[in-house]
């Protein structure tokens, strides 16, 4: 168990980092784009679509952190109710995680299908300076960001069941 | 087989299952038994769909702003100097807590943050003025999604991108029976105060000028973003982009109430919160293409209009319906019932624009509706009463809020003045 939670703590500083950059780049270019727009009355072309796409690495990244601090939408009443139950109440977090990694599992096998797929068709997204930017490319974070979703939703059931014990 | 499917769904939903997985889960099932060629397509194609809303941008940055904000000093400089503004008047130093944390609530995207970063400070106040305790209760409890019908909240940008209708029209729509609400609310401070007699706080341009220099900074930010969006001048992404940048600025270089160090602990504690929202919203888009495929928003129709042939009672019915939902979790909310109620009401005539403001006032109802309203377990945690005396004490401003939802229900133009007066499209 400690060997699992010192994993985890390395995936999520992992994780965080990558946001934080990401995060940075987004904030950095909008408000460039905002400013440039303003004051000259034109922008990079690419730097809209490339933002749409940056906010799903954001997002998806911020989903797998919320996974890892249990904050995703649940209905929460019943566990909380339960608190003086401890055995009761990990009964249903076991079970609960175990649903959110099995769908989570489905959907990044479905996603990665998606990816290859996009890769087969190697469409452009845009082009930013002479340089084609592919599709698929963006495309990554889907299997990606479900897998660590999935991952985080195991190391929290592997927790339940530990003290079910 | 769709009937075990159903219960197992709600059984895992009840233990406490994440809404996306539900979402997700249900969408792969649906289309697996809609026997459609790929499931697994339907719904990631949806999903990527993501990537083509325009709006989508403004809120991980207007979140992220709203958490700068909260762990600065901005909610001291902000209840100082709606104290300085309104203390003089009968009522004034709730008044001054009312508009604060409708302020803090709009720019904070109403996720609860108010009733943390601003309750601790407004409920010493009130009680300080002898305010009664349940009044102050009530107040610091209700006005933690006070702020929610104003520019630029978060539930504002999801309702508009779920229920496609123009986000700078829904602004400019939901920010009249805001207003109106704050107003109502005001007056029941004065009334609450005249028959306490709570003393009033002497005017002193000496407190007016220190809380306004102390907030120099931040006191643009409302101008410039609502006076950006209203005026045209900017689209609410690019507001967000704005404002982050502003906020960054301001807050750690300017006040140095953060250092660079502690933003990238605030950036991904407030994506958690953003990535939370987009899941659900991303395999919730399965679900809802499912839906429209199916037919369900006009079978649904054709159901309800057997028994229900005017708009009036459609309205009454949806909003006890909307209460219910609302209260358990409100992104979640929007985000699956939005896209099935839209189609419906446009049958009956309402204007999606009006559909979205009574959405939304139905939503900070649903706040602090018992027993589940998220505004009651906040302030239950955070002032350490026990829940059914917070039950007591919302009641009257629960019964406020009921009034001008009501109100708000039934009088459609009271939402679609200011923007048919704007010209916003």
């Amino acid at each position: 168990m400690e060997k699992l939670k010192k994993a985890e703590a390395l995936l999520v500083r992992l994780e965080g980092a990558t946001l934080v950059t990401l995060l940075t780049v987004m904030m950095v270019m909008a408000f460039l784009q905002v400013a440039a727009r303003q004051f000259f009355g034109t922008g990079l072309l690419w730097g809209d679509t490339f933002l749409r796409h940056l906010v799903l690495w954001v997002g998806f990244l911020g989903a797998a952190l919320a996974t890892a601090d249990e904050k995703n939408f649940a209905f929460e009443a019943l566990q909380t109710g339960l608190s003086g139950k401890p055995r009761a109440r990990a009964a249903l977090a076991l079970a609960a995680q175990l649903c959110g990694a099995a769908v989570g599992a489905l959907l990044t096998r479905a996603s990665w299908i998606y990816l290859l797929a996009e890769h087969e068709e190697a469409k452009a997204l845009f082009t930013a300076g002479g340089f084609e930017v592919p599709a698929w490319a963006f495309a990554v974070i889907l299997p990606l960001g479900f897998l660590l979703v999935t991952l985080h939703s195991l190391i929290k059931a592997a927790e339940a069941a530990a003290k079910l014990r | 087989m769709t009937i075990l499917f159903s219960v197992l769904a709600l059984l895992l939903a009840v233990a406490g299952a994440p809404v996306f997985a539900l979402m997700g889960g249900s969408a792969l099932y649906l289309f697996h038994a809609a026997e459609s060629a790929d499931p697994g397509q339907s719904v990631i194609i949806e999903l990527m769909r993501l990537a083509t809303m325009p709006s989508l941008i403004s809120i991980p940055l207007f979140t992220f702003a709203g958490y700068v904000l909260a762990e600065s000093g901005a909610p001291k400089r902000l209840v100082d100097l709606a104290e300085a503004l309104f203390g003089w008047m009968p009522g004034g130093v709730a008044i001054a807590g009312l508009f604060a944390c409708a302020l803090f609530t709009a720019f904070t995207g109403a996720s609860g943050v108010t009733i943390i970063a601003l309750g601790g400070l407004i409920h010493p106040l009130l009680r300080k003025q002898r305010y009664p305790e349940d009044f102050s209760l009530g107040l610091v409890t209700t006005t933690g999604s006070l702020g929610l019908m104003f520019p630029p909240s978060l539930p504002i940008i999801l309702y508009a991108l779920v229920g496609k209708v123009s986000l700078d029209r829904l602004f400019a729509a939901s920010a009249v029976p805001g207003a109106v609400l704050l107003l109502i609310l005001s007056g029941y401070a004065v009334f609450i105060a005249g028959r306490h007699k709570v003393p009033r706080v002497a005017f002193t341009g000496q407190a007016l000028r220190t809380a306004l220099r102390a907030a120099a900074w931040e006191i643009p930010l409302p101008f410039l973003i609502v006076g950006g969006i209203y005026s045209g001048k900017f689209t609410a992404s690019e507001a967000a982009a704005v404002m982050s940048a502003y906020v960054v600025f301001v807050e750690v270089f300017v006040y140095r109430d953060l250092k660079t160090c502690d933003l990238p602990g605030v950036m991904t504690r407030s994506m958690m919160l953003v990535g939370a929202i987009m899941i659900v919203l991303g395999t919730a888009l399965g679900l809802t293409s499912y839906m429209i495929d199916a037919e369900i928003p006009s079978r649904l129709f054709e159901l309800l209009s057997a028994h229900i042939k005017t708009p009036w009672p459609f309205l009454a019915l949806l909003n006890v319906f909307l209460l219910i939902i609302n209260m358990v979790e409100i992104f979640s909310a929007i985000i699956i019932v939005v896209p099935i109620i839209v189609p419906v009401a446009l049958q009956y005539g309402i204007d999606p624009i009006h559909l979205g403001t009574l959405f939304l006032l139905n939503l900070e109802l649903g706040y602090m509706t018992p027993p589940l309203g998220l505004n009651l377990f906040l302030s239950s945690r955070r002032f350490n009463k026990p829940l059914p005396e917070l039950y007591r004490a919302t009641l009257p401003y629960w019964l406020i809020v009921l009034g001008a939802l009501l109100l708000v229900t039934y009088v459609p133009r009271l939402s679609l003045w200011l923007p048919d007066l704007l010209h916003i499209q």
